[in-house]
């Protein structure tokens, strides 16, 4: 018998050694499902801080078995942990852009810091809108902002889900992508998050959440993403 | 407190035993392990199927068999001392039953020597499968009773109540099943102490129990490893109306390795299905009513997955002592 700190990322995942990557990520996303805060496999038996602490591993499993570079190196250390490479280096040696495909987008500028954007301020007191999370008050000037923006990092989208009043927990609890994800995502931490094929699922998703356009939100995180990590 | 462990002097045996428990009551227990035992005799097995829900006996309505003459009270009462006489025949060949209906009020609390008689001679009942239908609680008679078994079955419903009872109910039971451990190796038990979920040993789960037991006493370390591994279970899935309840028994499953420490299989889920209360108010089993049906396809299917070798090769610890 092991304790969940004892056990290896596939015991993790509840996957043989020989998975295929996608039976890992079909594992991983059964796992998210079986430990988020509303699963009723979690009823009475644990709290929301245990659920997220097994859910921290869970997500520190995948980062590994994920990535073939992380888990050869993995595999050949007898299941012993290693320090997960993080920042753009890893990123770079992580994500073989060269083989991914990806759309095809008109190329935008790209500032060396993102666009600046003012803090928004409610302007017309009870005009509201709402998202599936709740109602928050309209700022006709950010709302333009959005609008007009061609350059969506995750500063951007950070600010505007806390305009739209959307924590990261009911971010995480309606699209099941974890929470260190999240924070990556909106951290602009590309070494953290996983392959770009899944972080453009995780943008979709995100986008939809907050009522965003997830093409335009998607494409331009991705060229970002793939611009910082090429320098 | 729970009672103190004696130590059984049981007969080995090559039976299967089946027991079926889960804490909560209401969950479809009876109708369960009623349609295993059908379905088994159907298949050409001898099969007896014993009504331990003491108390609240109901085996026979779900077989579709009127209340015997001869019950487990006259077992208890000493008016008969061979459980064998208390066999009664179905209408499926293959297929005894012995019912605890009708008995005195109190029924349920038995003594540790009626526990003790009648756990020695459930092994000695005829037929190549010995089912056990077991009742609601974490009584510590039941515990022994599904302990017995060597396919321990929890039962559960996708609903807040049913789930919460289950995990409790593997808890009281891999707890005791720790203390007859103890018993066996002659070990100062802890179990009662850790029962308490405030103990101040920082034992919450079985994992830590067993950790914790291992530590006192090393010189056993690896023995009873070995032992815990024995301990798993079969998860069924009763009145599935969603997917998603469905996925839950996968999920029950796989909390229960990584938070508890326990491997349990997950053999299958049965659909709610109208023709289950149809079938129990006309009295008449549902394998036998609609043969052909959804769910009567589900059960045979669980049927095989249990019958089968994979999945345990646990022998029982009472029996072995």
């Amino acid at each position: 018998m092991k304790d969940l700190r004892e056990q290896t990322y596939y015991e993790l995942l509840d996957i043989e050694p020989s998975a295929t990557q996608e039976e890992i990520l079909k594992a991983y996303n059964k796992a998210r499902i079986t430990y988020s805060s509303n699963s009723p496999a979690l009823y009475s038996l644990m709290n929301k801080e245990e659920a997220q602490e097994i859910l921290k591993l869970i997500d520190e499993a995948y980062s590994v078995l994920s990535n073939h570079a992380r888990r050869k190196q993995y595999d050949e250390n007898d299941q012993v942990d290693i320090p997960l490479p993080s920042g753009t280096e890893m990123a770079a040696q992580s994500f073989p852009y060269a083989t991914i495909s990806t759309p095809q987008t008109p190329p935008v500028s790209m500032p060396a810091i993102p666009p600046s954007v003012t803090t928004p301020k409610p302007v017309e007191a009870g005009v509201t809108a709402t998202t599936r999370f709740g109602s928050y008050k309209k700022d006709a000037s950010f709302e333009n902002e959005i609008k007009n923006a061609e350059l969506f990092d995750g500063t951007f989208l950070q600010k505007i889900r806390l305009y739209k009043n959307v924590t990261l927990d009911q971010l995480s609890d309606s699209t099941k992508i974890s929470r260190s994800y999240l924070d990556a995502l909106e951290g602009n931490e590309y070494g953290s998050l996983p392959a770009p094929v899944f972080v453009r699922g995780f943008l979709v998703q995100y986008a939809k959440c907050l009522g965003l356009d997830e093409n335009r939100i998607a494409q331009s995180y991705m060229k970002l993403m793939k611009e910082k990590i090429k320098r | 407190m729970s009672q103190p462990v004696k130590k059984l002097d049981l007969p080995r045996s090559q039976k299967k035993i089946w027991a079926i428990g889960g804490g909560k009551g209401g969950i479809g227990k009876s109708f369960i392990i009623s349609s295993f035992a059908l379905s088994l005799a159907r298949s050409g097995k001898t099969v007896t199927v014993v009504d331990l829900d003491l108390g609240s006996a109901n085996l026979h309505t779900c077989l579709g068999a009127e209340i015997p003459k001869k019950t487990l009270g006259d077992f208890f009462h000493g008016r008969c001392t061979n459980l064998s006489e208390l066999l009664t025949p179905t209408s499926v060949p293959g297929l005894a039953f012995i019912s605890g209906a009708n008995d005195a009020l109190g029924a349920a609390n038995i003594t540790d020597e009626a526990q003790s008689r009648l756990l020695k001679e459930l092994t000695t009942l005829p037929g190549e499968y010995l089912l056990i239908d077991l009742g609601a609680g974490t009584h510590q008679s039941t515990l022994d009773f599904f302990l017995l078994a060597n396919r321990p079955i929890i039962g559960v419903t996708p609903e807040p109540t049913s789930i919460e009872n289950a995990y409790r109910f593997i808890k009281a039971a891999y707890f005791r099943w720790i203390k007859n451990l103890e018993a066996q190796y002659g070990l100062k038990s802890v179990v009662d102490e850790a029962m308490d979920q405030k103990n101040n040993m920082g034992i919450k789960t079985p994992n830590d129990l067993i950790k914790h037991v291992i530590s006192k006493n090393p010189q056993h370390a690896d023995a009873l490893k070995k032992e815990v591994e024995k301990f798993n279970l079969f998860l069924i899935m009763n009145q599935i109306r969603t997917k998603n309840d469905v996925d839950t028994g996968s999920a029950i499953a796989s909390v229960c390795k990584k938070y508890f420490g326990i491997d349990v299989q997950y053999v299958g889920y049965l659909d709610y299905d109208n023709a289950v209360w149809q079938s129990v108010r006309k009295r008449r089993p549902l394998l036998l009513e609609h043969p052909f049906s959804n769910l009567v396809q589900s059960f045979a299917h669980m049927v095989k997955v249990l019958d089968s070798d994979e999945g345990s090769t646990r022998t029982n610890i009472l029996r072995a002592a």
